[in-house]
């Protein structure tokens, strides 16, 4: 469950959101699109815990606290922001793990295939060469770290903004693959990556429209 | 002198004059050596014999020698290696302008433009720096004159004295300046290629902030900048381990040295060395001599740094280019 | 300051180790030096040499190759420590910078390229010298004022003058080499402003046309350089003379001294020996102070933990 209550948020001393309320049902899945730069990005984050509102309330789970918040959530980002270790260690993060969720994570995420051709496999060094991988297989590995995770609410920031049609598609497949019974919120500017989302939203100057609910059936 | 560098100052026309140069300097710190080897001579002698009325004579004396070799340094020397200097650089830059500017487009595809800037403005630099900077050409060549000159002085003045001198300093100096610390370079290479690691690691720190902080991932990141961090200091641990029984030896060497003269010097007094005074100024001279081994040590390897400069020059002038009219 | 207060702190037991090891390799300098002046007697009066006393040195000699050895490898093992305390510092700072605290990314990456790099390079490499310099400077003051009063003023007076005058030659010398630097900078710019239109120059012909320009911007640093020259020769040529004024004056006090029985001779060789590495330390003190402010400055744009 996620609950926006009143959510203003200036960057630079200029204002982002005024009063912005929004709340997302345990389970429930939600699309946010919007021109770039209207603020999609920002609001993601807000409700990730990694920026702070300037007055308003988050709450995510019943828990208020950014800090808190951060440990609560799953995100897909833009850029994978991946690290220069394993493939591996960066699903994990350095965390423990069982073989056999690792081997599950990988298949849900159509990464399988390309890990069992290297040579090192899921050890894999990604450091230097992370320019040596296509977008579609970084993102592929951010959305495997997400998995490993396997928070309830999961974020995406246009995880296929940058990727071509068939990377994009094998992508949103491994998206789909884990987004089964959690809380999303999907923010993108392609409508279409947004089928069978449960509400839609457009962000226009700060504020949210409904423009789509699966429960009114209309638009 | 490097067989490049020589190649350049003769393509150059700089040859003679840079030879001149040198030869104007090499006195110079010999001769202040043997003043300053002189005035300890004479003012203990003067002070043993009980001529306190002299003191103040050679008080004098020795403060105008000095003025007349520094005199000699802000003029004759000074205003001639500056023009030198300039002069080197002017024909240097010129030359490698006016090969650049002859080439044609497709000669210049196998160069790119920071290449030749390089070449231009910095290697030009490195070949100066090799040629006049301390540490380099100018204060090696000075150096093992220096030596030459004082090891004469030495064996002429003791020849037995001069023997255990060289036996001393020899064995110690190639230990401590040649063979200990002939791996310093290679362990700070190493240190340097780790503090490349921990800035590589410092970039994703800062710009998948967010990522690490959403998936808990601080405390592997921690980890392996503290396995990069903790590898600089190991290297540079080496590195410093090496340096100390380097200066071990040096003073081991130093202060042996010393000690064995005094000894020694003793033993033969009235007989090889005239009086205390005199073994003072035989031990001066054996510190002018550790003094040349060690500049000659750092000049060589300061020379190394900048020779990249001049092969990288001579390979511009090497190749033909129409000469542009008015040059 | 409180960042260098808290790197020492951190690794207080190596500093406290590096600072004490320094004093102790002094202490057997000095006491090696003392013992020098003793045999300096001994040869001075014709008296014999005992093999005990000779032993004696022998064993200094080597006591302080030791401790000198100690001093080098603990000390600069405890400067690597802070180092490394700073790193980390940064990095933990970095990573564990609450949601509340914005961080500017440019900033972060400029920092860690920049101060910290040098403040890094400075720790490793100038710190430990600086510090064993000043303490050895403290410790020989000390103990040549316990020998002699006057032949140590003879010593640090002259020294402090030419300090001054170092600093002041220093200071103009710098405003001039910065001019120079300047008109360097801009024959530079020529140099790549004309390699980078070098298609234009060959299609329009315009190589003399360069030339003349870059021999014109040449000409101007020339100007500047060689003015920096002379005037380097000059100050350098007056800092070497007066540098040698302690010295002179040390003997000739040192000598009247001696002749009227105030000092044996053994204590004006200590003196002398004393003399040079107290000098240079005094002499360097300007450079250090300025490379000092340049790393604490450093230092406290520093973020740690």
């Amino acid at each position: 469950m996620i609950e926006l209550k009143n959510v203003s948020f200036n960057y630079e001393n200029a204002s982002i959101f005024e009063n912005l309320s929004i709340f997302v049902a345990e389970g429930e899945k939600i699309g946010i699109v919007g021109e770039s730069g209207c603020g999609k990005s920002t609001l993601l984050k807000l409700m990730a815990g990694l920026y702070v509102p300037s007055s308003g309330e988050i709450i995510v789970d019943g828990i208020r606290a950014p800090e808190e918040i951060i440990k609560k959530v799953s995100v897909v980002m833009q850029s994978p922001m991946l690290l220069p270790l394993s493939i591996l260690e960066n699903i994990t993060m350095g965390h423990e793990y069982e073989d056999s969720k690792i081997e599950k994570i990988i298949e849900s995420a159509n990464l399988k295939k390309w890990i069992d051709s290297l040579p090192e496999g899921l050890n894999t060094y990604i450091g230097d060469s992370a320019d040596e991988l296509s977008g579609g297989q970084a993102q592929r590995i951010a959305i495997a770290r997400a998995m490993f995770k396997d928070s309830k609410n999961l974020l995406l920031d246009e995880p296929t903004s940058a990727l071509d049609g068939e990377n994009a598609a094998s992508v949103l497949e491994a998206i789909n693959h884990f987004t089964e019974g959690k809380t999303v919120v999907h923010v993108t500017h392609r409508k279409k990556h947004l089928e069978g989302y449960d509400r839609i939203f457009l962000m226009e100057n700060g504020q949210l429209t409904e423009i789509w609910n699966r429960y009114k059936e209309k638009t | 002198m490097n067989k490049t560098v020589w190649k350049i100052l003769k393509d150059i026309g700089m040859l003679r004059f840079f030879i001149l140069i040198l030869l104007l300097r090499l006195p110079f710190d010999f001769l202040n050596g043997v003043i300053s080897a002189n005035m300890l001579e004479s003012f203990i002698r003067l002070t043993e014999k009980g001529q306190s009325e002299n003191l103040l004579k050679t008080f004098g004396t020795f403060l105008l020698f000095t003025v007349l070799l520094f005199g000699y340094n802000v003029t004759i020397w000074a205003a001639v290696s500056v023009k030198a200097d300039m002069l080197l650089q002017k024909r240097l830059r010129n030359r490698l302008l006016n090969h650049i500017l002859s080439r044609n487009g497709e000669e210049m595809a196998a160069y790119s433009a920071g290449d030749l800037i390089t070449r231009l403005n910095n290697d030009v630099d490195r070949v100066n720096d090799y040629l006049t900077t301390p540490v380099n050409f100018m204060h090696t060549a000075i150096a093992s004159f220096n030596i030459l000159f004082s090891s004469v002085i030495l064996l002429i003045l003791n020849p037995s004295l001069y023997i255990l001198t060289i036996l001393v300093t020899v064995p110690f100096f190639i230990l401590s300046s040649i063979i200990i610390i002939r791996k310093i370079p290679y362990y700070r290479k190493k240190s340097q290629e780790s503090y490349a690691d921990y800035t590589n690691w410092i970039e994703p720190v800062i710009n998948a902030k967010e990522s690490i902080t959403v998936f808990d991932g601080e405390e592997i990141v921690l980890k392996k900048v503290e396995e990069a961090s903790k590898e600089i200091l190991r290297q540079n641990v080496k590195a410093h381990t090496l340096t100390a029984w380097s200066s071990f030896f040096n003073i081991m060497s130093g202060n042996l040295g010393y000690v064995l003269l005094l000894l020694c010097g003793n033993s033969m007094m009235g007989v090889g060395v005239k009086d205390y005074p005199q073994l003072l100024k035989i031990t001066q001279y054996r510190a002018e001599m550790m003094k040349g081994s060690f500049i000659v040590n750092a000049g060589l390897n300061g020379m190394k740094t900048n020779l990249s400069g001049a092969a990288r020059i001579e390979e511009i002038l090497e190749s033909d280019g129409e000469k542009i009219s008015g040059q | 300051m409180a960042n260098l207060l808290l790197l020492i702190k951190r690794n207080k037991i190596w500093v406290a180790l590096g600072i004490l090891m320094t004093i102790l390799s002094n202490l057997s300098q000095m006491t090696f030096v003392y013992l020098i002046g003793k045999l300096v007697n001994h040869i001075e009066s014709h008296s014999s040499i005992k093999l005990s006393f000779i032993l004696l040195i022998a064993l200094l000699m080597a006591t302080n190759a030791f401790t000198l050895l100690l001093k080098q490898y603990i000390g600069r093992l405890s400067t690597e420590k802070m180092a490394h305390s700073l790193r980390m510092g940064y990095a933990k700072r970095l990573i564990k910078k609450t949601v509340k605290e914005k961080t500017s990314a440019s900033l972060a990456m400029s920092v860690a390229q920049n101060e910290l790099a040098q403040a890094n390079n400075y720790l490793s490499n100038t710190l430990f010298d600086i510090a064993g310099m000043l303490i050895m400077a403290l410790l020989v003051t000390a103990y040549l004022l316990l020998q002699n009063v006057l032949l140590t003023l003879a010593i640090l007076i002259p020294t402090l003058l030419i300090l001054i005058y170092v600093s002041f030659s220093s200071r103009r010398l710098s405003a001039i080499v910065s001019l120079a630097q300047n008109e360097k900078n801009k024959m530079n710019k020529v140099a790549y402003s004309l390699i980078h239109a070098f298609p234009s120059v060959k299609i329009f012909g315009g190589e003399k046309l360069c030339l003349n320009a870059y021999n014109e911007s040449f000409d101007v640093w020339k100007k500047q350089w060689e003015k920096m020259g002379r005037l380097s020769a000059l100050y350098n040529t007056l800092s070497g003379v007066l540098s040698r004024i302690p010295l002179l004056l040390l003997l000739l006090i040192g000598g009247f001294m001696v002749i009227r029985g105030d000092i044996l001779m053994g204590t004006l060789i200590v003196f002398v020996i004393m003399q040079g590495s107290l000098s240079e330390s005094i002499m360097n003190l300007p450079n250090w102070i300025a490379n000092f402010k340049v790393f604490t400055t450093n230092l406290s744009r520093i973020d740690i933990e």
